[in-house]
């Protein structure tokens, strides 16, 4: 039984090493930081982990914080023939989190979804630099759950918000060892958010108001909400690694209720530059 | 070269425009800090502070002066969460509870000082051993051709098919009784399902409310509830009643309360226990959870209905017709039936 577990984890093993080889040897590293062109995409997939800290004051003033898991999987694509904008980005981001409260006692756990649609006007470009800046589109679907609170587990964190953004590439050398860091920030201005009342229960929401009257307006006076995300290119062997410091913070104050959430994380990820085939004419 | 610099500086002093801050608690982790996070809660989240001054003269900033004259610093966390739960016994809420790993703190005298008026064995006696079961509902067909179903419980999910089941188990009888005598409570939402096969219309039984600010009276504007009638279903149109105790409780009490509205409804037995808060639950810094009433269900005339639901006939238990394995209150539901029948 033993031999046939061990011969089963090294099968796994084999595996697991053959497909990331695999998947390592199919990339093409292209230029390191470089912008795609010609009908080309970057798709970048990465994972690591960070600090989240929460505060919340729906059910009681309360300050969680703990470590979280972090996946992220960004497009690039560059568009031919646009007017303006020269891309088009989709950034996914999900985030796991495990927090306990300030005395330990009790831990939730929060899970969010967050995609941010992008177009970019690229208004500056030498050979060390690219600058790009546009409009966007944030949307976040996220839980809390809280397994030691029979009566409210669970708490809805929604938003969707319309959400410019500004980045920027630096190409350098470092001992002939080509690198690039590029920055980005995207600031959601105005939209809509998932707001309870003060006091008001999932249940009724749910029963006596579909959820309506939750919806509020939000612009950064009433909801600051940023991501930051600084991230270092640099190529091993053949392929083009990333790996980025993210950072998202959202805060509200709405009908004397306080959420605010504050995420952390480094990850490591593959940089895929791909060429888009397309059938027909 | 200098307009790049600035582009930096730029995209720098966007990312730290927004410095990571979440704000940091008002209370903290000490033996007054816990204190003063339970009564602060209480004060701007509890929904009956009002309704209970003007009942028993509640007064919790008296409340908050008695028992932290109780308090000092290195008093254990036995000592604490006696104090605490000394205090919230102050607010006479069967939904008030504090939660740690040791204890619950509670407060059952809304049941425990008053007659039980129910044994479950007698009711063992009169459901004998050839009863059904289903969606934890018990019932049978009593030897004067009325239905009985006890509903001992609405933490159990109560299915459509199941009630279809029940209802047309129990059509050959005249009358039902529905006994949620010691039904602690559970889910309203099961306590909807149920009550909907007794009305074939939608009617209004009540309202409910949600604080807006942590000022006592601060409520947002009633909303309507109703028993929305169940179109796809049967539906039971002949005399029913229901009997409750002291016991009856939480979403129990918002049974009988909606089940009064109903024409062919009748409620025997005693006043129900009440707890007509929906609770919500919050925690201290030191990581206790507390519940508590958090919005406020109203009968059908806009009335509190926290401290119980009176019947619409008071009947005792008769303690030496339950020496003979009589339950006087079923006996009397059977009798008013039957009554309704001649």
């Amino acid at each position: 039984m033993n031999n046939w577990c061990s011969l089963n984890k090294r099968f796994g093993c084999v595996v697991v090493i053959l497909s990331l080889c695999s998947f390592l040897c199919a990339q093409s590293t292209g230029r390191v930081g470089g912008m795609p062109e010609n009908g080309e995409y970057q798709t970048i997939a990465s994972l690591g982990g960070g600090y989240t800290a929460m505060f919340d004051s729906y059910l009681s003033e309360n300050r969680y914080s703990g470590f979280n898991i972090t996946c992220t999987y960004d497009n690039l694509y560059h568009r031919e023939n646009a007017k303006l904008f020269d891309y088009f980005e989709d950034e996914f981001l999900i985030n796991v989190s495990r927090l306990t409260d300030q005395a330990k006692y009790s831990y939730s756990y929060a899970l969010s979804f967050d995609a941010i649609l992008k177009w970019d006007y690229k208004f500056f470009e030498d050979s060390k630099f690219t600058f790009y800046t546009g409009p966007g589109l944030a949307t976040r679907l996220g839980v809390v759950y809280n397994p030691y609170n029979s009566n409210n587990p669970a708490q809805v964190k929604f938003f969707t918000m319309f959400a410019p953004h500004i980045a920027g590439v630096w190409r350098f050398k470092v001992a002939d060892y080509p690198m690039a860091l590029s920055v980005k920030s995207t600031i959601p201005l105005l939209g809509v958010t998932f707001a309870p009342d003060y006091g008001q229960l999932y249940y009724e929401m749910y029963e006596y108001d579909g959820y309506a009257n939750s919806i509020r307006f939000a612009w950064p006076l009433l909801m600051p909400t940023i991501y930051n995300r600084i991230s270092l290119d640099f190529p091993i062997c053949n392929v083009l690694m990333r790996f980025s410091y993210n950072h998202n913070y959202s805060f509200y104050h709405y009908s004397d209720n306080t959420s605010a959430l504050n995420n952390h994380s480094l990850t490591i990820g593959v940089v895929r530059t791909l060429k888009e085939i397309r059938y027909g004419k | 070269m200098v307009s790049k610099k600035h582009y930096i500086v730029l995209i720098a002093a966007i990312m730290l425009l927004v410095v990571s801050c979440v704000p940091e608690n008002e209370f903290e982790n000490t033996p007054k800090g816990n204190f003063n996070a339970l009564w602060t809660i209480i004060d701007e989240r509890y929904c009956f502070l009002d309704y209970k001054n003007e009942e028993y003269g509640l007064d919790w900033d008296k409340v908050r002066k008695k028992y932290s004259s109780r308090l000092t610093s290195d008093v254990n966390n036995i000592g604490l969460f006696e104090i605490l739960t000394d205090m919230l016994s102050e607010l006479r809420d069967g939904h008030v509870n504090l939660y740690y790993t040791a204890d619950v703190g509670r407060y059952w005298s809304w049941k425990d000082d008053y007659p039980a008026n129910f044994d479950m064995k007698l009711v063992e006696k009169y459901l004998g051993t050839d009863y059904k079961i289903s969606s934890g509902i018990y019932y049978k067909v009593l030897d004067d051709n009325i239905g009985y179903l006890y509903v001992g419980d609405f933490s159990n999910t109560i299915g459509e098919s199941s009630l279809d089941a029940i209802i047309s188990m129990l059509s050959v009888c005249n009358g039902l009784i529905i006994d949620v005598r010691d039904n602690g409570g559970g889910s309203v939402e099961n306590a909807r399902t149920l009550a909907s096969r007794f009305t074939n219309k939608d009617l209004f039984v009540g309202y409910i409310m949600h604080k807006t600010g942590p000022g006592h009276s601060e409520f947002s504007e009633p909303k309507k509830r109703y028993i929305e009638t169940n179109k796809y279903h049967l539906r039971w149109q002949k005399p029913v009643v229901v009997l409750a105790n002291r016991g009856s409780y939480s979403a129990t009490n918002t049974f009988v309360s909606d089940m009064k509205c109903l024409p062919l409804v009748t409620v025997m037995g005693d006043v129900t226990g009440g707890g007509s808060g929906m609770p919500m639950s919050s925690a201290l810094p030191n990581g206790w959870s507390v519940r508590f009433s958090a919005s406020p269900m109203l009968d059908v005339d806009g009335n509190h209905i926290e401290f119980g639901v009176a019947p619409d006939i008071a009947v005792s238990l008769d303690k030496e017709a339950a020496c003979n394995g009589i339950d006087s209150i079923i006996e009397a539901a059977r009798n008013h039936i039957n009554s309704l029948l001649q």
